[in-house]
């Protein structure tokens, strides 16, 4: 189960960097960003504190105090007068059964903390089993507005994933996100959501309750719970659906443009790529074609025989070997 | 060393400003207290009793809190309002203090405005309005953004171990544990043993507890064993006006409260009844504490928060459930006069009702299931009157299940604006708990029965049940003194008048106004209001079932003689010419009964007999339904009556006297009275031998 009381570091943390809604933010109040915070916990690495000593006012001035930093005092100020509206919120969320994670928590999912390092999130807001994100996985991503085919394609994809135990990772966004999961959930398989708005509302939806609650949904978001929709968290959110999954999917991406082909262009150029297929079948959006050219790899053809994940694996090893021997021909031109 | 000292100065200028005097000094532990919230930002729970200055803690550590630029302090306590004497000592120290509650909503944006310029120094809210969700999020969050001191008043209320726990002070209690250590915090209470305080603790975790001594020194305590309701509404005529200035009289259920307050008015004593159905209750309040009647006859709903400090006296006309209830009530008497009483009063019926209350406490698991599954299935949740409808339980019942479902943390439902939604947390009841718990309430049961029959020290008694480590005789109660301070015996003719009056005890049957909402009868198409032409007339009850007076008759006659005895005819004829029912009836009729089909009938023609009037069995079972009383809520009551009932000859146009033995939900006499209306007759007056209630 979840963690119910929070600790003195996970409530500075929240402190530093949360952001509690829009309705509450007042002038002056800026949250800091992912940057920003790394330089104060270097600065509480240097000397040998830690985040929760923050809420002690002497170690906050010595912060100030150290001009390298640049940290504005009123900012700051602002920011720890927070408490009473910290304690306010998270005892709201944490009643409805949203849990809280900082990156100083054991529970912190390490396949987050091995892909992003320093740049993972502060902060989650998690809603189910946090056991389920061990298990081989695949992301299936996609375009709001998805045709016949690729929905059929989707669906398909999500079955057999539930028939081989493999857990599906979806952005929970309308389209192919929501089909992938709600295909997996009606067939009793396990999801995780990497939500970007609406977190608490999704958690006490009739239709994910009843999987949460069998352990079958994990929902998660590094985004406040009852944040509404912006374009800007939906991009953000992208990468951690690829980190999250052993092996990912695109339905449907157009080339150049949006958060598809982002997500799945941004995903290819990190240094230690997860596997990233994409649909090659018939009638597939020319988007498809030119992730090939980037690096990722046509899902295999039907039939699905092997069990999923072995499929994936062979032709993803299959498919570096050639691609490696091809770099190396192209170096001896 | 020196800003310490400088820091006291201060503080002790403050408090000699705030209470006008100039030689004031902090009452022991009280500087300490402000230090430490003041400087050292420290969570604190403070056990005091009433009386020793709680309220000056956190006005004065918000003045010196928020003379440093510190945002205001957020006070909760289920006082909507600050007391007078409060008010004033907030004044001394130019606090201004402004309250949201639901009452106030026209100052809402007033409010807001002076929280968010910085105007406000004290925000106070209800426990109830913090725990309501629509409130938190639209309301309170948006301006509880530099809150500068977090107070949270009769912090007892936060264990289920104690007896006035509230389910939103639950939600406080997480609240405060979720609050960064950079927050002072402060939570009062005057009452609580170490199970409580312990249970507090832990709950709230990281807090310092302050306890001093709950003593009153002004109190002369004594215990007086009269079995019978005539005996004690004696006592009270012979006693009440030997005692100084006015006071509350405290009783175990709503009826009792009603009647002894009815009792000594008509012995022209000035006492009103008070408690959770009073409508004017704040009114009430203000005539006691301006001591415009001589007692409020109250039961608990007379509790937290009202301080009278020169309360005269505390009478139990019935022995509570435990000594911490106990405390607490007759502790409200003598804060600051020299001389109150404290009279415990015991009688037959105590042990029968709090038993009563310790049975009904929790939900039986079959109660948890439904709602919960009923919930589970809900396209968008449901609101307890859709519950009502679903299943077949009361309304009380389904509000037991919620309240124990909504105390668990994560919840599995919440609740938001009337409806109640499933939420994705797995519930398991917890049923060695509640064992638990009626366990304890069992034992306090019988710590109570020890201390009325106590020969030592009643101070002492309490204040060691409190785990008071101060504890000590006090010198000044019946066992102390060696000798009763009032009496213990009343004269035989107050008994007999009260007696009397106990026989007379009629009771009004109001007309419902609407049918169940939602229900459409299947026979007659009724629904929603019900038509003034079919409603009945405001009825009367002989008595109270099972009670005093008339109830043990009724009793008997029903269950072991299938037979009502003639003393209740003439009962009923009394209670005919007290009441005169106008127009007056010309004739007689009876609700039948397939189970006991004489039983009515057979009293209700010696009653027309006896009253010279014509008796008419024109009211017919239709079909053998349900028994009314296994019915649990107004729906399903309603449904199992639907079709029940026709009519079986041409009816007598003139007002009617519609007779039946019980009466408990009202839906019987409704549906056979709109029927008799239906089809012809004239007004309807309902006259029943026993009205079947026992509401708290």
């Amino acid at each position: 189960m979840l963690p119910t009381s929070l600790s003195e570091n996970s409530k500075a943390i929240l402190l530093l960097c949360g952001i509690f809604g829009d309705k509450i933010s007042r002038e002056g109040i800026k949250p800091f960003t992912i940057p920003e915070y790394n330089r104060i916990a270097a600065w509480l690495n240097d000397h040998d504190l830690q985040p929760s000593d923050l809420l002690d006012g002497s170690i906050r001035e010595g912060l100030i105090n150290d001009a390298h930093l640049k940290i504005d005092s009123t900012r700051l100020t602002l920011l720890f007068e927070r408490a009473g509206l910290l304690g306010l919120l998270t005892e709201k969320w944490q009643n409805k059964g949203i849990g809280i994670l900082t990156r100083a928590d054991e529970l912190y999912p390490s396949r987050l903390k091995e892909r992003h390092g320093v740049m993972r999130p502060p902060i989650l807001y998690v809603v189910g089993d946090l056991s389920i994100l061990n298990n081989e996985s695949l992301a299936i991503v996609g375009s709001r507005n998805v045709d016949g085919y690729g929905e059929i394609f989707t669906r398909e994809v999500a079955e057999h994933c539930v028939a081989d135990n493999m857990i599906i990772v979806s952005g929970g966004a309308r389209g192919v996100d929501r089909i992938s999961m709600e295909t997996a959930l009606e067939n009793h398989g396990s999801v995780i959501g990497v939500m970007a708005d609406s977190l608490l509302r999704a958690a006490l939806s009739k239709r994910y309750r009843e999987a949460i609650l069998d352990q079958r949904l994990l929902l998660m978001s590094p985004f406040n719970p009852e944040a509404g929709f912006s374009a800007g968290n939906a991009m953000a959110r992208n990468k951690y659906v690829y980190s999250l999954a052993t092996y990912a999917l695109v339905i449907a991406a157009e080339t150049g443009k949006g958060g598809t082909w982002a997500g799945a262009t941004e995903e290819l150029k990190r240094p230690d790529p997860h596997p990233v297929f994409v649909r090659n079948d018939v009638q597939v959006p020319d988007g498809n074609i030119a992730l090939i050219d980037k690096g990722a790899i046509a899902f295999p053809a039907k039939p699905w025989e092997t069990p999923l994940h072995e499929l994936l694996q062979t032709t993803w090893k299959d498919n570096r070997k050639s691609s490696v021997t091809g770099i190396q021909g192209s170096l001896q031109l | 060393m020196s800003h310490i000292t400088n820091d006291f100065e201060h503080a002790l200028s403050l408090l000699r400003t705030a209470l006008s005097n100039r030689s004031a000094k902090f009452r022991p532990g009280q500087w300490e207290c402000v230090e430490k919230l003041w400087k050292r930002r420290k969570k604190l729970l403070v056990v005091q009793r009433t009386g020793w200055g709680k309220s000056m803690l956190y006005f004065l550590t918000t003045r010196l809190l928020r003379n440093e630029g510190s945002g205001p302090t957020l006070l909760i306590s289920p006082l909507l309002a600050l007391m007078r004497n409060q008010i004033m000592a907030a004044e001394g120290l130019h606090l201004q203090a402004d309250t949201i509650n639901s009452d106030n909503t026209e100052l809402w944006q007033e409010v807001r405005e002076n929280i968010l310029s910085g105007r406000t120094d004290i925000l106070l809210i209800s426990p109830e309005r913090l725990a309501n969700e629509d409130f938190r999020t639209s309301v309170l969050i948006p301006m509880a953004a530099r809150i500068g001191l977090f107070v949270v008043d009769e912090a007892h209320c936060i264990s289920d171990w104690g007896h006035d726990f509230r389910p939103d002070y639950k939600r406080i209690a997480y609240v405060l544990r979720s609050l960064p250590s950079n927050i002072p915090v402060l939570a009062t209470t005057a009452t609580a043993n170490n199970r409580v305080v312990d249970d507090i603790a832990n709950q709230l975790q990281n807090f310092e507890i302050i306890r001093g001594p709950l003593i009153r020194e002004s109190l002369r305590l004594q215990n007086i064993f009269l079995p019978t309701h005539s005996e004690r509404l004696a006592w009270l005529v012979e006693n009440l006006p030997r005692m100084p200035g006015s006071g509350i009289i405290y009783t175990l259920t709503i009826r009792d409260a009603e009647r002894v307050a009815n009792y000594l008015q008509t012995n022209n004593i000035n006492a009103l009844a008070y408690h959770s159905n009073s409508e004017n209750r704040s009114e009430l309040e203000s005539k006691l504490l301006n001591n415009e009647v001589k007692a409020l006859v109250a039961t608990v709903a007379l509790g937290m928060g009202f301080d009278k400090p020169d309360l005269g006296f505390v009478i139990h006309y019935q022995r509570p459930g435990s000594i911490v209830h106990y405390y607490q009530q007759v502790g409200r008497a003598g804060r600051a006069i020299a001389n109150a009483y404290g009279i415990l009063m015991n009688g037959a019926e105590d042990e029968d009702i709090t038993s009563h209350f310790i049975e009904s406490a929790f939900p039986p698991h079959a109660h948890v299931t439904e709602v919960l599954s009923a919930l589970e299935q809900a396209d968008d949740g449901l609101s307890v009157p859709m519950m009502q409808r679903e299943l077949n339980l009361k309304f009380g019942a389904i509000q037991k299940v919620l309240h124990l479902l909504s105390v668990e943390h994560p919840s599995p439902v919440i609740k938001e604006k009337s409806r109640w939604y499933r939420t994705p947390i797995p519930y398991h009841m917890d049923t060695e708990r509640i064992k638990a718990l009626c366990r304890l309430r069992r034992e306090e049961q019988a710590v109570m029965r020890q201390y009325m029959q106590s020969s030592q020290c009643l101070m002492q008694f309490i204040s060691n049940s409190l785990d008071d480590p101060h504890a000590a005789a006090c010198g000044k109660c019946a066992p102390c003194l060696g000798r009763p301070i009032l009496p213990e015996h009343v004269s035989p003719e107050h008994v007999n008048k009260a007696s009397i009056f106990l026989r007379r005890s009629h009771q009004v049957i109001e007309p419902r106004r609407m049918w169940p909402p939602g229900y459409e009868f299947q026979s007659t198409g009724w629904k929603g209001r019900i038509a003034t032409e079919l409603k009945h007339e405001e009825g009367r009850a002989l008595c109270l079932y099972g009670d005093a007076g008339w109830g043990k008759l009724v009793q008997a006659g029903k269950y072991k003689y299938n037979h009502f005895d003639d003393r209740l005819v003439e009962g009923c004829v009394e209670l005919l010419n007290s009441w005169s029912p106008s127009p007056s009836p010309q004739w007689v009729t009876c609700v039948p009964s397939l189970k006991h089909p004489d039983l009515v009938p057979n009293f209700a023609s010696r009653l027309a007999d006896r009253l010279g009037l014509p008796f008419a069995p024109c009211i017919v079972k239709l079909k053998q339904n349900q028994q009314q009383k296994s019915m649990q809520n107004s729906h399903q009551q309603v449904m199992n009556l639907d079709g029940a009932f026709g009519i079986n000859s041409q009816l007598n146009k003139e007002p009617v006297l519609l007779i039946d033995d019980m009466i408990d939900s009202r839906w019987t006499i409704t549906v056979v009275a709109a029927l008799l209306r239906e089809n012809g007759s004239g007004t309807v007056f309902p006259l029943a031998l026993a009205l079947n209630s026992l509401q708290r």
